[in-house]
């Protein structure tokens, strides 16, 4: 199933029956505060994005897959400088480095989200 | 909600006397979210109002609508003029717009061209369970509409999209 929208959380909350309220409880944050999390106007806290692992049982890219998507593709970008800035050195460490950064950067060519 | 638009996104409306029901679906399986818009008075601008609301969340690409202008169908002027002003404003912003009638999507949803529309409803429920709870009871001849209903229309008329997907423009 492709991922459309940008957050999954007020998704996730209708689809499991809860209210807002009951859900802001369950995150200890105002009503107010979820709402705006919700509609994406407040950007998810850490306690947020791990509390809808918790709650939900589905992971970050899931249930925010364009933060992840905008998270990914900055670290895929830096990973690349750094790959670049690394790859006059031959030595062995530098070597272990540069295999993580080209493993990173094919990953996410692999498992690039569809939004 | 404020983001780019996203294709694939569709946005299934059913209007009433008393509002709308509407249904967002990214596939057939499931809707991701769902609603009835109610308003008392003025009501055509306060739906215009929600369902623009809509869009500027969603930025669905399509707009599934019932076709008003059947022969047998029995809506009012104010409705058709409103489901008329929603295509409009749809096809204003790019986006496809679907229209199904009564009988493809008793058809579609329930394989009875002439289910009726508890029938549908029923069977919408079934295939999402999570608005089993929403479920009116059959109305009684001498009942009005429960206001729910427009709400399984509206997810009966995605269903039906999925299943035939041919645009009427």
């Amino acid at each position: 199933m492709p991922r459309l929208l940008p957050s999954y959380l007020h998704t996730l909350r209708k689809q499991s029956g809860l209210s807002q309220p009951e859900m802001a409880a369950l995150f200890d944050v105002t009503g107010s505060a979820m709402s705006r999390f919700e509609n994406l106007s407040r950007h998810p806290t850490i306690e947020l994005i791990i509390g809808a692992e918790v709650i939900f049982g589905q992971t970050a890219k899931d249930v925010f897959p364009a933060l992840y998507q905008e998270i990914e593709r900055d670290i895929v970008e830096r990973a690349r400088v750094l790959r670049d800035d690394l790859k006059s050195k031959t030595d062995p460490a530098t070597r272990k480095k540069c295999r993580l950064l080209t493993e990173l950067i094919e990953r996410t060519k692999v498992t690039k989200p569809a939004i | 909600m404020n983001h780019s638009r996203m294709p694939g996104l569709v946005l299934a409306v059913r209007p009433t006397s008393r509002g709308f029901g509407w249904a967002l679906f990214e596939g057939p399986l499931a809707p991701v979210d769902w609603g009835i818009a109610s308003a008392k008075v003025n009501k055509s601008a306060q739906c215009m109002i929600r369902f623009k609301q809509l869009l500027d969340q969603y930025h669905p690409s399509a707009l599934v609508l019932e076709k008003f202008d059947e022969e047998d169908a029995h809506h009012s002027e104010r409705i058709r003029a409103l489901a008329k002003t929603m295509r409009g404003f749809a096809n204003n912003r790019d986006m496809d717009t679907l229209i199904y009638g009564r009988k493809e999507v008793g058809l579609t949803v329930t394989g009875n061209a002439k289910a009726s529309r508890h029938t549908v409803a029923s069977a919408v429920a079934e295939r999402f369970p999570i608005l089993r709870p929403r479920l009116p009871e059959a109305r009684k001849l001498w009942q009005s509409e429960d206001n729910r209903q427009c709400l399984f229309d509206a997810a009966a008329l995605g269903i039906t999209h999925y299943a035939l997907t041919r645009p009427r423009n």
